[in-house]
């Protein structure tokens, strides 16, 4: 498979799942262009003994989750800086917009509210419980995208569900 | 239990803007072009290799011109340094 078939192939698939995890459609463009840049450079590599999709889940996944990482850190970067000097705009422009184009106005709010708490769950959790409810994979396609066992996939998303009751 | 996740079955999804696709070929074309080829990363390597082996050989042999020089020096009674009143 070329690069331009992978991509017209997978792009919504990338795009999507990156939105569910950040829920802003700038940031869900970069992570899809990081993602892409990626499987640019591994495609050659790439052995075609595993799932192409589920490679591509697990290049999601981890681009997700380290944009996440870095854009908190730069966050904490930049309210260590706002002490010590008046402007505060680079923390304006860092701070979270929710804007998930997938989500109706009407259910915008709660949805908000809902994915706010996801947000502050595990990495673990968070992906089991985006895999399974967003996403609408099995168990076992979200153990193998994972890599982890069929049961602990179920334990992973019976402890999400329980911290987001309890958080609700 | 489950009720509070039901509002995530009803996300739509996407479609992807048309200009990505340009944006990540530009991306792939600027990082190629940034690129060092191995050949010149082993050429450079070597370059520095054979600067460091030459530096030693100078070092080296820039003593052993010293310990001679203090050799002639002495066979002919000769003050090695300009200490006159030691």
């Amino acid at each position: 498979m070329t690069f331009e078939e992978t991509y017209s192939k997978f792009c919504k698939l990338v795009f999507n799942l990156a939105l569910q995890y950040v829920q802003n459609t700038e940031d869900a463009e970069e992570i899809t262009q990081d993602v892409f840049v990626s499987i640019h450079h591994s495609l050659q590599t790439f052995q075609q003994n595993a799932q192409i999709q589920t490679w591509i889940y697990r290049i999601t996944i981890n681009k997700s989750l380290d944009f996440i990482k870095a854009r908190n850190r730069k966050k904490r970067f930049a309210f260590i800086t706002a002490l010590f000097y008046e402007d505060g705009n680079e923390l304006k422009n860092l701070t979270h917009h929710f804007n998930h184009p997938g989500i109706l106005l009407e259910q915008k709010e709660d949805l908000e509210r809902l994915f706010y708490h996801i947000n502050s769950l595990p990495d673990n959790q968070k992906t089991v419980l985006i895999l399974s409810k967003i996403e609408q994979k099995s168990q076992k396609e979200v153990a193998e995208i994972m890599n982890i066992s069929i049961k602990a996939v179920e334990s992973l998303l019976q402890r999400a569900k329980t911290n987001l009751s309890k958080k609700l | 239990m489950e009720d509070f996740l039901k509002p995530l079955d009803d996300i739509k999804r996407v479609d992807v803007a048309s200009f990505l696709f340009t944006r990540i070929q530009q991306r792939i074309q600027n990082e190629l072009g940034n690129r060092v080829s191995i050949k010149t990363a082993y050429s450079i390597a070597a370059s520095f290799a054979v600067l460091f082996a030459l530096n030693i050989f100078i070092v080296v042999n820039n003593k052993s011109s010293r310990v001679e020089g203090n050799n002639i020096a002495q066979a002919f009674h000769l003050i090695p340094n300009n200490n006159l009143y030691e």
